[in-house]
């Protein structure tokens, strides 16, 4: 990545120049949004227009020749323009995926989108941790555990970065529930704050994320957008971060002076507790000058620096490219995930069968997630029943949507297999703005989900139907996990397909008819009960986060899930025999054979789980430190070896104030899922 | 079902809609693209499709699918039925060219089939059918309204399937050929050349075509274009006063002989006598099975289904 930190440091004695010859007022007006929530709530009435559908611009003086900051939103694609963007799969797809080189990729191509839509900033790096997975926009993330959160988050920032945009990561902090999101004060401990919430975004920070957007809700009382400890304390001075930090919309600045002290850099999207309201607090003697000398340094020293990396112009023709939309393709085959297979009923076999039923409303949707400002407006998008037909040869494709069950079985006596598209859309999760909040300025639906089961009437249609056709297979859409217990044992084969972008049908026909072999994993554990998750109140002012969630806290508790983290089936097998830990000075090592063993070439993702079975504190049993992506033909095997560096091993001692790490023997598991089952152990001492 | 033909159905061209009230003798077993709703204002009818046979007696509603082989025979006393035939692409997704629907309406059916939907649909039938034979012209913006209301009750309330096509469907691919032949034919059929015309525009070898249309539709491709010129033919021998040799011609029949020839053998009648006629031979019982019915009659039957308060 050229724009790196070290790099952008280079800009200072030439941004310092330049903030030096400014007025306050002019320092000032570069550390908000130029558009006034009028003006946007307006365009968005307008026809074919929306939410960000130009870039929004901060800042900016052209006559001394400072560009603005232009705002593009995401993560699944570029919000910008209507009909044009590539919708990629969501984040959680993508997470699924456990592909950080593909990963990188399509931050490369959002970073051409955004560019030709003359924005520099792309705003879609989500980074938050669901704790419980009803929060509704965890579909714009990657998944529950920090560690993977920090790959996928820094291999996003790589590719827009390499592409000369500027990666934002969001929402700093401590942003998971969604309804509450304006009100909620998150409290946590120590330990839970600097080892399960802030790691991820200190590992995109250290990979060089060159701005930040801080969250709506409260952490321990304070706005986080105002937030002294989380902006100033340890973003800007123990993680030394360089670039900016900007608002989130229109209530992510609550006050003028407490903001500005707080680390806030840049009030977005249009100026309220900025402008005017901070000059005068600066007169006063309120907001110390050089805390806006050194917003500004950070504003232009950024926005410096990647436009005079990257001076080419890219053309509009990019947006929404063959090369993009083809990306959009192959991410959602590599993530939508096999969790039930059984007699192998999957792939269907176009040539022996006549005629296919569709089941559900879903599956004639185009559904590529909330409707929220994640909203992507792809050209086209392909639905699952679409898709499916496209997929199908001879085969014949029908769809019913599922009201009359007596109908629905009828159907599916007569049909040689029946896929149910069951799950949600932007009415059952996503971005939420109560009634109440009259400034609504997405108009979106959605908002946290109150139960992990898909609806009543989708239950009942598979377990009335599912039994009728062995060859039922249930596709699941949606941003999160979604409890199968109720209904599992009526189907024979279950896709998780989350949202999978505009070319999300082609991928389902692609699997389903067996043209491509899904390698997604769960970036999640599937509990078999609701209660095994941490509980929050979707609808409150306060909400403690203990230490464990996921995976962890069910291993701590010793409950068996559903189905563990990191686990998905392929069409083909895979074995995985000798392996060998080392470690060296810096890292350690689980290295291992895996082999395909099936009939059909597929990919595989193996993960490295360190235990802390020895530990003196209280620790996790085991957590995902590593993960490798690898393709093997039938009978191949390859040698493939993961890496960890140590300090991935610390824990945050609360007395001493630092990441420390213990002299222990750590068990070192290697595999393809995180139940032990699946994975080979050793011991390395440090 | 061995004996099944197409039928080339035209449409009153301001409304996406071919009105007509009839009484049926027998029809034998026949197809077409359009969608087809009969409403039984005076029963029994036996009619026989895809999904079984049915007696509908007054009151009665059914729909006959898009392309559907179906059979409606009088049962022992006299019936009038209503019939509204839509054309197929009405329910096509206008994004989505590659998938038909197929609905479940039929007010004696079970199952799926018994719904709400059936007496809205049979009132905005009745409606349909009153006004098409009673209020002002016949492309009146109110029976265009009434139309699309029927349309949009269809999408809405009645259960239904939706059959997706692949571009790469044959089956599909077969359709839409289909449809592409016989849209040149009615663009074209003044043309004495038609048929090399067409097996050029097509890209196909006289054989192949002979073997498809006959596959898919059970005709030959001279029996489509003579059935569109001579309803060409029928509407000029009714409305105009051009001489034989004028209508000859500009239907592409290329000679008097042919023509006359072509038209008694379709009609029954010459095109004189059908002239003379005023073309009611149209609905003669033994070409068209359809019988005299009392018009009068059936404007009532409709009011009282129309005000029906089930």
């Amino acid at each position: 990545m050229k724009v790196s930190k070290k790099y952008r440091l280079g800009f200072t004695e030439k941004a310092k120049t330049i903030v030096n010859k400014l007025s306050l007022e002019e320092k000032v007006s570069l550390m908000s949004g130029s558009i006034s929530l009028e003006e946007m709530v307006n365009s968005m009435g307008e026809e074919g227009q929306h939410y960000n559908y130009i870039p929004y611009s901060a800042g900016g003086i052209p006559e001394k020749n400072i560009d603005p900051m232009l705002f593009c939103d995401g993560p699944r694609g570029v919000v910008c323009g209507t009909g044009k963007s590539t919708a990629f799969p969501v984040s959680m797809l993508r997470g699924a995926s456990f592909d950080t080189e593909l990963e990188e990729k399509i931050g490369r191509a959002i970073a051409r989108e955004i560019r030709a839509y003359k924005g520099n900033t792309f705003a879609g790096v989500c980074i938050n941790l669901p704790y419980n997975p009803g929060w509704g926009r965890s579909q714009e993330t990657y998944g529950e555990d920090s560690f993977h959160l920090g790959a996928m988050g820094s291999a996003l920032v790589k590719g827009v970065q390499e592409n000369g945009v500027i990666a934002c990561i969001k929402h700093y902090a401590f942003n998971q529930m969604e309804i509450s999101r304006f009100k909620v004060s998150v409290d946590c401990d120590k330990r839970t704050e600097r080892e399960v919430f802030l790691s991820h975004f200190k590992d995109c920070i250290d990979t060089g994320a060159a701005a930040v957007m801080s969250s709506y809700n409260l952490y321990k009382g304070t706005h986080c957008g105002h937030h002294d400890y989380l902006l100033n304390k340890v973003l800007k001075d123990e993680w030394d971060f360089d670039g900016f930090v900007m608002s989130d919309f229109v209530w992510g600045v609550r006050d003028t002076v407490e903001a500005a002290n707080g680390g806030q850099d840049m009030e977005m999207c249009c100026t309220q507790f900025f402008g005017e309201k901070l000059v005068k607090a600066v007169k006063d003697g309120l907001v110390k000058e050089e805390k806006i000398n050194e917003a500004a340094l950070r504003i232009i020293r950024t926005i410096m620096a990647f436009k005079e990396t990257f001076k080419d112009e890219i053309s509009e023709d990019v947006i929404g490219c063959k090369e993009h939309i083809a990306l959009a393709l192959e991410s959602a085959r590599k993530g939508i995930t096999l969790l039930k297979n059984n007699e192998t009923i999957l792939p269907l076999d176009k040539n022996k069968l006549s005629k296919v039923l569709v089941l559900g409303k879903l599956a004639v949707i185009e559904n590529t997630g909330d409707h929220g400002s994640s909203w992507v407006y792809p050209p086209y998008v392909v639905t699952p029943l679409k898709g499916l037909a496209e997929h199908s040869g001879q085969c014949e494709v029908i769809h019913y949507d599922g009201k009359d069950l007596g109908h629905a079985c009828k159907l599916a006596k007569e049909a040689d297999a029946v896929v149910f598209v069951v799950g949600y859309d932007h009415n059952d999760e996503g971005e939420f703005i109560s009634e109440d909040q009259v400034d609504s300025y997405t108009g979106a639906a959605g908002g946290d989900r109150l139960s992990l089961e898909l609806h009543e009437d989708e239950i009942e249609l598979l377990n009335k139907v599912g039994p009728v056709n062995r060859k039922s297979v249930a596709v699941l859409i949606g941003g999160n996990t979604i409890l199968m217990e109720k209904w599992k044992d009526s189907v024979s084969a279950i896709l998780m397909a989350y949202y999978p972008g505009m070319e999300g049908g082609t991928a389902l026909g692609e699997i389903i008819f067996g043209e491509v072999n899904p390698s997604g994993k769960l970036p999640y554990v599937l509990p078999s009960n609701e209660k095994d998750l941490p509980q929050v109140d979707w609808n409150t002012t306060k909400q403690h986060y203990d230490y464990y969630h996921g995976y962890a806290k069910l291993e701590k508790e010793g409950i068996t899930p559903s189905l563990p983290y990191g686990f998905g089936l392929s069409y083909t097998s895979f074995s995985i025999s000798n392996p060998e830990f080392t470690k060296n000075e810096t890292v350690i090592s689980a290295t291992c054979d895996v082999k395909n063993t099936g009939d059909r070439a597929g990919d595989e993702v193996v993960q490295l789980y360190i235990g802390f079975g020895q530990s003196k504190i209280d620790r996790p049993k085991k957590s995902l430190k590593g993960f490798t992506r690898v393709s093997l033909t039938p009978g191949e095997q390859k040698r493939i070896s993961i890496s960890c560096p140590i300090e991935k091993l610390s824990w945050f001692n609360s007395e001493t104030g630092k990441m420390e790490i213990e002299s222990i023997d750590y068990d070192v598991f290697i595999g393809t899922s995180s139940d032990e089952k699946d994975l080979l152990c050793g011991k390395i001492n440090l | 079902m061995s004996i099944t033909s197409f039928e080339s159905v035209e449409c009153e061209r301001k409304i996406p809609a071919n009105i007509f009230i009839a009484s049926i003798d027998k029809s034998n077993f026949h197809w077409h693209f359009e969608y087809e709703i009969i409403l039984v204002l005076k029963g029994p009818i036996i009619i026989n499709c895809p999904s079984g046979n049915s007696i509908l007696e007054s009151g009665d509603i059914i729909l006959i699918n898009s392309k559907d082989v179906h059979e409606i025979r009088k049962k022992n006393e006299n019936n009038i039925c209503l019939f509204i035939q839509l054309p197929h692409d009405v329910f096509q997704d206008w994004k989505d060219p590659h998938c038909y629907y197929s609905f479940y309406l039929n007010s004696k059916g079970s199952g799926v089939y018994k719904n709400d939907a059936v007496n809205q649909i049979k009132k905005r039938c009745a409606n349909i059918g009153f006004e098409y034979f009673n209020v002002g012209e016949k492309g009146s913006p109110r029976l265009l309204a009434l139309v699309y209301s029927l349309i949009a009750d269809f999408i809405e309330l009645v259960p239904f399937e939706r059959h997706q096509y692949s571009l790469k469907n044959n089956e599909h691919y077969a359709s839409e050929k289909l449809m592409q032949i016989i849209s040149y034919i009615h663009e074209n059929y003044m043309n004495i050349d038609i048929a090399q015309n067409l097996l050029d525009e097509m890209n196909m070898s006289e054989k192949t075509m002979y073997r498809f249309l006959k596959q898919n539709i059970g005709m030959t491709q001279k029996e489509i274009i003579n059935k569109c010129r001579i309803e060409t033919a029928k509407i000029m021998l009714k409305h105009t006063d051009k001489n034989m040799n004028y209508i000859a011609d500009e239907c592409g029949f290329g000679s008097d002989i042919t023509f006359y020839r072509c038209f008694k053998k379709e009609i029954g009648v010459t095109p004189n006598e059908y002239r003379i006629n005023g073309g009611k031979v149209d609905k003669n019982p033994q070409i068209k099975g359809y019988l005299n019915f009392n018009k009068q009659e059936s404007c009532k039957l409709l009011q009282t289904l129309m005000e029906d308060k089930k």
